[in-house]
């Protein structure tokens, strides 16, 4: 397997923090749908494929 | 974070609505509330906390219950079917948001005493964006406790919500303070700590727990690893599920422990005093003992000796007169006539002579009869007169001793009955039913109870570990037996994209907790040499976040405990005043790309400079409108002119009270 890209893992952080964030200070999903939430973020991040070796 | 608004409806001292705007200037963001002693500027302070926590800061010794919330003048307009609300609102805004909370109480009057009864309470919040014109959203009833606490930490908001007289070093409603998690929340690093459960951490509805269930194989061999690995995750969930209640079990032991801790460090004067009660019962039931002895003695030595004294006038007179009337006498102690006829009568004298009538003897004889009673009464007024002489000298200091046993009598009465007045006072004073032998029993069994459950807990962790270890082990088997196909590629891209975002918030994390204690361990030094030119002491932070003072001495530092209530209050606005100058850097960093975002928070202080010198006030008052977004402060309005906060003032406000009403006012300054 091809190591993940690091900027794609700072980007993918940076972007499931911020939704944690934001539902940490408004309560609108519960522990499930955030679970269901952050599979929808990883799979699109997936797919763009953007895995390249040692960046 | 700042508050913008708050406005208290019949809560406690303030009757109807009253209502404070609060300045959110950048460059101008002190509001300040003044008023005199009593007038109700803590009561304002108070509505902050109870608005958020539903709780006020209790003084020493009181409870919560002991708090009327219902303002008293509404309170007495009610009769028995009439209902009155008490509410305190808070609106809050930050970057994006404002968010109104709204805590309400309806009560009635327990018809015709003055007492109020709870009969429906409410708490409520709604969220809207600040910069469009979306309609309001209410959060979920059952979350808002929750969501205030992300907003506002509970275990920070007594450094946030400040109050210079009644702060207490124990707890704030019997929970000690878990600053740790606080400053996790203030810092944004509360996020990782969600986004790691949602990863990994919450078990079969996990990101990574529903990919590998996505992955899937062929063949009898594959089918039953996937069966034994579904066990294993199961035993783990239960394990976990095991842990969770362990844990559950243990945080209410060490609540229960320290309520009985902080119950028995705040009744610590009472435990002495039921000492002292009980040697007053002792030295009351002795000094009864020792009035009574005293009295028997006056009244046997009264008995002995009164009426010798009372004849005493009488005696001296008699006296005078047989001195008067009775001339020259003989005084022949002890005989009578019929001593002599007694002796006559046997034959001989006392001296062996033998007596005969017509002999000398007989004739000297009958010669002294004649000076004997009852033809004589020499003899008798010579015994009367040395009885008169015994009784005299028997008497003669018999006033000054009554006196004296009757002064000692008054004195052991006076402090007898000095002793029962403390003893009355104390048993008022007194729960009598409070028994400390039985509180420390229960503190003794929930420490038992703490050493055990961590022990299972140990143990049930344990065994998790085997599981995971049996669990990976399989995986790494079902991996060779993987359908090589497209979509079990996907699966396992997105698998290993999930478990490296795991590792990398995990790594972060770790990175970013030990970051953050240590510069905050750096700033809260400065800002306790700063703001309390401290030269001799230093603060610092231990690892569970606890504040220790250390003195200076010739080998290093020495860790004081016993701190003055000036020391503590430095040591806190040092603690607060860095947190919120760090999540104020932060933030800065956040707007510059910084990774996590995080929070500040605004300060209400209330008389927070009473017990501070003038020099280390206006050094704090200094310091606050720079490290914190918004400052709120309730003072005395001649203790202002100390804090040199003028500049930074945006809007002012007066507390007012009549004296003819019992209930106060707020009023808005003019041209603030």
């Amino acid at each position: 397997m091809e190591e993940i890209s690091k900027q794609l893992l700072q980007d993918m952080t940076f972007q499931v923090l911020h939704m944690e964030r934001k539902n940490l200070r408004s309560k609108a999903k519960n522990d499930q749908k955030m679970s269901e939430e952050l599979q929808k973020v990883i799979v699109d991040y997936a797919k763009r494929k953007c895995w390249a070796k040692g960046q | 974070m700042r508050f913008e608004s708050i406005a208290l409806h019949n809560f406690m001292r303030y009757k109807g609505e009253n209502r404070i705007e609060f300045s959110c200037e950048e460059g101008k963001n002190v509001t300040v509330i003044l008023g005199d002693n009593t007038v109700g500027k803590t009561t304002v302070a108070q509505a902050f906390r109870w608005c958020l926590y539903g709780a006020v800061l209790t003084e020493r010794g009181k409870r919560q219950e002991d708090y009327q919330l219902l303002n008293s003048d509404t309170l007495e307009l009610m009769n028995a079917d009439s209902r009155a609300k008490v509410w305190v609102e808070l609106v809050a805004i930050d970057e994006e948001k404002r968010y109104a909370i709204r805590r309400e109480i309806v009560y009635t009057r327990a018809f015709p005493s003055l007492m109020a009864e709870e009969f429906q309470k409410k708490l409520t919040m709604h969220i809207s964006d600040i910069c469009s014109s979306q309609p309001l959203v209410e959060v979920e009833e059952r979350k808002v406790d929750e969501l205030i606490n992300e907003l506002f930490p509970r275990n920070l908001s007594h450094y946030f919500l400040f109050d210079g007289e009644r702060w207490s070093d124990i707890a704030i409603n019997g929970v000690r303070e878990n600053i740790k998690d606080s400053v996790h929340i203030l810092t944004g690093l509360s996020a990782y700590q969600a986004a790691m459960k949602h990863l990994k951490d919450m078990g079969s509805y996990s990101v990574i727990s529903k990919f590998k269930k996505k992955i899937t194989g062929s063949g009898n061999l594959y089918d039953s690893l996937a069966s034994e690995c579904q066990k294993c995750e199961r035993a783990i969930q239960s394990c976990q599920k095991e842990i969770r209640n362990i844990e559950v079990n243990i945080s209410n032991y060490k609540k229960k422990c320290q309520e009985v801790q902080e119950y028995l460090e705040a009744n610590r004067n009472t435990e002495a005093l039921q000492k002292q009660y009980r040697d007053l019962g002792t030295l009351k039931k002795a000094q009864e003992e020792r009035c009574a002895s005293e009295h028997r003695m006056l009244v046997n030595e009264f008995s002995d000796k009164a009426y010798m004294a009372f004849a005493g006038p009488m005696v001296q007179a008699a006296m005078e007169l047989v001195k008067a009337v009775a001339g020259e006498r003989r005084d022949i102690p002890h005989m009578r006539q019929a001593t002599i006829d007694y002796i006559m009568k046997g034959g001989r004298c006392i001296c062996g002579a033998k007596l005969s009538p017509g002999t000398k003897e007989w004739e000297r004889l009958l010669e002294q009869k004649n000076y004997l009673p009852p033809a004589d009464i020499g003899s008798l007024l010579g015994e009367f007169e040395r009885t008169a002489f015994r009784w005299k000298n028997r008497v003669e200091d018999f006033p000054e001793e009554a006196q004296e046993m009757a002064s000692q009598i008054d004195g052991c009465v006076k402090e007898y009955e000095e002793t029962c007045n403390e003893y009355v006072m104390l048993g008022q004073r007194l729960d009598a039913h409070i028994d400390f032998a039985e509180h420390r029993n229960r503190l003794r069994r929930y420490q038992v109870g703490i050493q055990e459950l961590g022990s299972q807990k140990g143990q049930m962790q344990g065994k998790a570990q085997s599981y995971q270890r049996q669990k990976q082990h399989l995986e790494e088997e079902m991996k060779g037996l993987e359908a090589r196909n497209e979509e079990n590629r996907r699966w396992r891209e997105r698998l290993e994209l999930a478990e490296a975002l795991y590792k990398k918030l995990s790594q972060d994390f770790t990175m970013e907790e030990k970051k953050v204690f240590k510069e905050l361990n750096g700033q809260i030094q400065n800002n306790f040499r700063r703001m309390f030119n401290a030269k001799e002491k230093k603060i610092e932070l231990s690892e569970k976040y606890d504040i220790q003072m250390y003195y200076k001495t010739e080998v290093g530092y020495r860790e004081e405990k016993n701190l003055s209530e000036g020391e503590k209050i430095a040591r806190n606005f040092a603690f607060i005043v860095t947190i919120m100058e760090y999540s104020k850097k932060r933030k800065a960093e956040k707007n510059a790309g910084a990774m996590q975002e995080n929070d500040t928070l605004p300060i209400v202080l209330d008389s927070p400079f009473s017990k501070l010198g003038d020099e280390n006030i206006r050094l704090i008052a200094k310091a606050l409108p720079e490290v914190s977004e918004q400052v709120i402060i309730f003072m005395l309005k001649k203790d202002w002119g100390y804090t040199g906060l003028d500049e930074y003032v945006g809007k002012a406000y007066y507390i007012e009270k009549e004296a003819e009403k019992s209930y106060a006012t707020i009023r808005k300054a003019e041209g603030r």
